[in-house]
């Protein structure tokens, strides 16, 4: 088996997955790494509990400092979370951007602060790739909620997303779509560069280290599905993991900075849900299909409402909570007898990265969440204003859940402070040459919103940089 | 009648137990054998998490003995999140367990997507053997398949 390559990129998802098919199509020896299986749209059907056996991450939680645990969602497979997602597909506000330069130094190679038209060229290219389009086939469900929002002197509007027009509004999303019609970069960059044979692709081969020679990056050591280890040589590594496991992957390759992970941000989540008189049939749609930005920005509050959805029965039963916590016995069967009843927000709110991923000395990660003052009442207004729009569209009961994470971002930051940052202006490791990070970590500040888009902007900007190659690393 | 399978790895002290506090915390859950499907996660879980998971139900017992008031006592503890979580995933993921009629969750809640409603669920990545039988019964055949591996 091949051993030596120009760029060895370990993970699939939104940043790998882009970085390895950018790469590869213009020609560079690129070995992509999975941990998780490669699986495709015919292996994909609407069944909850085989498809977060197969393609998710193993649920992992946290204390969140208000008594209460933070979920961490993700998917492990190739495609990564991209392949298990809503595929909501928003450009970072200039504001959100704008945070940047002032949380770690960041600038542009002309030394001034990086701003979103930093971005902008590379979103372009993204959403020509993704074929992104706005969703305005609104369902009855999404109908319903519009018109609590609008009793609040609030609008629901359509997202834009990375789905084709060959979308069912099946609700199928989380279990992998099965039409094609929702864009990952597994059926996207991935597949493009893959089934031309130009891209080396080993899904279910889990990196165990970095190997980093005299400040300088040299491959990777993996262990393959059967149990075999295997080194790899290449002239560039990008770790692009997800912002929980990229940290961890280079603390246990003993790589060390002051940035990583630190400054981990959640941008958590909690969905809160009505019951209605007539089905809404909330599991049938494009699961995320409007959103509500009237308090996007901090000082209007500090948080986006999307509509419409609800999780699959395993998950919606799980997460029932009301004022006197998880729901059991005769008042959650009753609760979830009227699953086609129910119609739910994601109430998703900004934070301001004071999480931290860390690595215990008996080798077990550990997350540290504590949600300050201003966080924790953001949590409680986006709360709030979810269960007013329910109950002004019309529900006669109104439950949530606990939290959760599916945007983790920041946790090897870029800047240009060593001190404050993780990597530089170009995804690269302070002090540690040929080693790039490559996915949500490097996002100095969480964003407002879904950060997918983002994530993929900040890949292919990257990969431009390894392919320009200005310190003739892959020469 | 489909005989009840083997138990890997619950006595039937624990099985006991466990079935009581399915019946508690889902009323109605029995009759599609949620202990079948617990007993398989727990099966797939490494080691130490399969002590852990064994040691949530003993420490439960007492209290699903005594019934809902009791366990209600117990209810903010980290056990009675771990068993429930484990009772609610084998009871809404539509699992029925050989010998039980059913009908699944699904039926129940109406959860009616057509991509959901024409699966023919195949539950051998638990290790337990499913067959489709006549008459749209999903039931599942316990089997001697390797046990997978759940971080």
């Amino acid at each position: 088996m091949k051993d030596s390559f120009d760029v060895v990129v370990v993970g699939s998802g939104a940043g790998g997955g882009v970085v390895a098919g950018e790469l590869a199509q213009r020609g560079r020896d690129v070995l992509l790494l999975e941990t998780g299986p490669h699986l495709t749209a015919a292996d994909f059907t609407r069944w909850e509990a085989k498809a977060t056996h197969d393609m998710w991450w193993p649920l992992r939680l946290a204390p969140d400092s208000l008594g209460g645990m933070v979920a961490f969602l993700a998917g492990r497979c190739v495609g990564g979370t991209t392949t298990i997602n809503t595929k909501v597909a928003l450009r970072a506000h200039e504001r959100d951007v704008a945070k940047w330069h002032g949380e770690s130094g960041l600038t542009t190679a002309a030394g001034v602060p990086f701003t979103r038209a930093d971005l902008d060229p590379y979103y372009d290219r993204v959403e020509r790739a993704l074929g992104v389009r706005e969703r305005t086939d609104w369902t009855k469900s999404v109908e319903t909620m519009a018109k609590g929002f609008a009793a609040l002197d609030a609008e629901l509007e359509p997202v834009t997303a990375y789905t084709d027009v060959n979308c069912m509004r099946c609700g199928s999303c989380l279990q992998g779509c099965p039409t094609n019609a929702g864009k990952s970069t597994q059926n996207t960059y991935i597949h493009e560069a893959w089934a031309r044979g130009l891209l080396d692709l080993r899904p279910e081969s889990t990196v165990e280290r970095v190997l980093v020679d005299g400040g300088e990056a040299t491959g990777v050591e993996y262990v393959d599905a059967a149990g075999t280890s295997h080194t790899v040589r290449a002239g560039a590594v990008v770790v692009a993991c997800g912002a929980l496991n990229t940290p961890q992957l280079l603390i246990r390759s003993g790589v060390e900075g002051e940035g990583i992970g630190r400054n981990l941000g959640l941008h958590p989540v909690r969905l809160v849900y009505g019951l209605f008189d007539e089905p809404q049939d909330a599991h049938m749609v494009y699961p995320i299909t409007a959103h509500c930005m009237k308090h996007q920005h901090d000082e209007d509050g500090g948080y986006v409402l999307e509509a419409t959805t609800i999780q699959d029965p395993i998950s919606f039963a799980t997460t029932l909570c009301d004022e006197n916590g998880p729901l059991w016995g005769q008042p959650l069967v009753d609760a979830v007898k009227r699953f086609r009843y129910w119609n739910g927000i994601l109430a998703m709110v900004n934070d301001e990265n004071s999480a931290t991923v860390s690595v215990g000395d008996d080798g077990a990660e550990r997350f540290d969440v504590a949600f300050n003052e201003r966080e924790r009442k953001r949590l409680e207004d986006a709360f709030a204003f979810s269960r007013d729009v329910l109950l002004a569209a019309g529900a006669k009961q109104v439950l949530w859940t606990g939290l959760a994470s599916t945007h983790v971002q920041g946790s090897c930051r870029m800047g240009d402070d060593p001190a404050r940052s993780a990597v530089d202006r170009n995804g690269e490791v302070h002090g540690v040459k040929r080693l790039f990070v490559g996915d949500s970590a490097v996002i100095p500040r969480t964003l407002s919103v879904n950060p997918s888009l983002t994530i993929m902007a900040l890949a292919t900007r990257l990969a431009d940089h390894l392919h320009a190659d200005p310190s003739g690393y892959l020469a | 009648m489909t005989p009840a399978p083997a138990l890997r790895t619950l006595d039937e002290r624990r099985a006991g137990a466990l079935e009581a506090l399915c019946e508690l915390i889902v009323p109605g859950s029995s009759r599609v054998g949620p202990v079948v499907y617990i007993d398989a996660a727990i099966a797939g879980m490494p080691p130490g998490m399969q002590a852990a998971a064994l040691g949530t139900i003993d420490a439960l017992a007492p209290a699903a003995e005594q019934g809902a008031d009791a366990l209600a006592g117990q209810a903010a503890t980290p056990e009675f999140g771990f068993v429930r979580a484990l009772v609610l995933e084998a009871y809404y993921s539509d699992f029925v367990a050989p010998g039980k009629e059913g009908p699944g969750a699904w039926t129940e809640i109406d959860f009616n997507s057509p991509l959901a409603t024409r699966l023919a669920k195949d539950w051998s990545y638990m290790g337990i053997r499913s067959r489709r039988l006549d008459g749209g019964d999903q039931g599942a055949q316990a089997s001697a398949l390797p046990t997978p591996e759940r971080e």
